[in-house]
């Protein structure tokens, strides 16, 4: 294991607002819920490591706001994703019915170059309300979308009750991995803040 | 727009902005050799709202009054990003410009001590009573001086005061002490009416998008300062609601976008603490008249709306308010770098 190179994952999580994607990441990554989460502004991510067969590999996962206006981040976001999870809650039609969109949008955003086989994976999130007895997306609806859309890998989720959560990040990693590209991983550009201070004091003229 | 004002406020802001860019450039090299620590770094567009921590502080808006202060505010053209630090710093940037050999080198711990002290003592300050009789007189007059008033509330209001000086600086309660309750009264009596006929329209007359709007609202009102159980309050959660969705539907270039709600907390809590006493965890809504409720959330509205005012290129498409601030800032993160 330790004379393979690294691979880093991107995973760009995608769904209408308030569907769980932040407790599903955070339940992956930190193995924690709570009911006290923030609406996420623009997108955030976090890291972790997975085991994958014989590979270590990183998951990058980039979780995004809900709300269609952030979309016009998407193009720095979206690039380099080597696969896209979409989120719906089973309890909320709405939610169920924007899948179509939020893949559409991506296809056309990250614009992969095999769109017909990128490597999407479906979560109906929240299947722990009221015992199920407030869904109103059933599996079989839902495998049904998914089966039309090349057969995508669609799991039931609940990040609060932290089922199968894990199982389908795994899956989603297997994915990802098998889309893998030589691909330059995109990160957007960033402001070092540590280089400056250090040489300020000396190095200042005025 | 108006070209003519675009041009002047460029023209303006161009003469301005290079001594304020090496002010700032200063502060920041002060504040990065540790030197200097003002504690709070503020980032504003020229005349725009500043913002502080809602937590410790206020919202000041530094030029509250007059259209065309808006007119040439909106223009992108004479903006630029001044990042200003404040409190006990007028005295420091004063010795450094004086002294300005001694400004990087490396004496830092008595210095930034000397700055700590100083800064414990702002801080105490708003409570000082010359400082409140200060305010005091400045909100007595006939006309309220709002140059004065503004620079009285940089380094802080009196809590019993944030109120009306919230109302004033923002230039939603008028200056004239004779006019101000008309004012206010007609101000708080449209937005009911924008509440009556907007809000409480049913579903069928609302169209698809405003649907989607109030619908998105839902959703983040209960998300809301999540760990302050104040806020979830069903009468507060439907003020926020409302205040958010009347802003929205006004708004149509930008619409509600995700983060305004927290724009409205801190308006809630001050308002609010005109009619309530004690901490805000143990407040209890309930206590209040529906009229002054009302009203509370009549001026929320109102102060929101004046703040947003001033930075709705933030939320409209793209974000182009954000992305020129971005840029700024890499340019001076540039500069302190070169």
């Amino acid at each position: 294991m330790a004379t393979r190179k690294r691979t880093l994952l991107k995973v760009i999580i995608l769904g209408d607002s308030g569907v769980g994607k932040t407790s599903l990441m955070n339940q992956f990554v930190n193995k924690k819920f709570s009911n006290q989460y923030k609406a996420t502004i623009g997108a955030d991510f976090l890291t972790k490591e997975v085991q994958v067969e014989d590979r270590l590999v990183t998951m990058q996962i980039w979780d995004t706001a809900g709300q269609e206006r952030f979309q016009s981040l998407g193009v720095a976001f979206y690039r380099g994703a080597d696969c896209c999870v979409l989120v719906y809650d089973v309890n909320l039609l709405k939610s169920f019915e924007s899948l179509s969109n939020w893949r559409d949008e991506f296809l056309v955003q990250a614009s992969p170059s095999d769109p017909e086989n990128f490597p999407f994976m479906v979560l109906g999130n929240k299947v722990d309300i009221d015992g199920g007895n407030s869904r109103v997306v059933s599996e079989k609806r839902a495998k049904t979308w998914c089966a039309s859309k090349g057969d995508i890998p669609y799991f039931e989720t609940s990040a609060k009750d932290d089922l199968n959560v894990d199982v389908a990040f795994q899956c989603i990693a297997k994915n990802a991995l098998k889309n893998e590209t030589d691909e330059e991983i995109y990160l957007p550009d960033t402001i070092d803040f540590s280089s400056g201070s250090t040489h300020t004091s000396s190095s200042c003229s005025c | 727009m108006k070209p003519s004002i675009d041009n002047e406020s460029k023209k303006d802001g161009n003469l301005n902005a290079d001594s304020r860019f090496n002010q700032t450039l200063k502060s920041v090299q002060g504040l990065l050799s540790g030197k200097s620590f003002p504690g709070r770094v503020l980032l504003s567009r020229r005349a725009e709202t500043r913002i502080e921590n809602p937590q410790v502080g206020n919202i000041i808006p530094e030029r509250p009054n007059g259209d065309n202060d808006f007119v040439a505010d909106s223009s992108d053209s004479g903006s630029y990003v001044k990042v200003e630090s404040y409190g006990p710093k007028p005295m420091e940037l004063s010795e450094e410009r004086q002294n300005p050999s001694a400004n990087h080198t490396s004496e830092v711990p008595p210095k930034s001590t000397t700055s700590g002290t100083l800064r414990l003592s702002s801080g105490g300050r708003s409570t000082d009573s010359t400082r409140i009789a200060k305010f005091k007189k400045e909100l007595s007059a006939p006309v309220v001086d709002l140059d004065a008033l503004r620079e009285l509330a940089w380094s802080g209001v009196p809590s019993d005061m944030r109120p009306l000086v919230w109302r004033l600086l923002l230039g939603y309660a008028p200056t004239n002490s004779d006019r101000r309750e008309m004012i206010l009264t007609r101000k708080r009596l449209e937005y009911v009416d924008c509440v009556a006929q907007y809000y409480d329209a049913s579903s069928a007359d609302k169209a698809e998008d405003e649907l989607h709007t109030l619908r998105q609202i839902s959703v983040d009102c209960p998300r809301t300062v999540p760990d302050v159980a104040f806020f979830h309050q069903p009468v507060i959660q439907a003020c926020l609601e409302r205040i958010l969705y009347i802003w929205a539907i006004r708004h149509p270039a930008s619409g509600y976008v995700q983060g305004i709600n927290d724009l409205a907390t801190p308006f809630l809590v001050v308002f609010l603490s005109e009619h309530i006493e004690g901490e805000m965890e143990d407040w209890v809504v309930s206590k209040l008249t529906p009229a002054q409720l009302s009203n509370v959330e009549a001026d929320c509205y109102w102060c929101l709306s004046k703040l947003l005012d001033n930075i709705q290129d933030h939320y409209t498409f793209a974000q182009p308010g954000i992305q020129r601030l971005v840029f700024k800032l890499k340019e001076l993160v540039r500069r302190i770098d070169g």
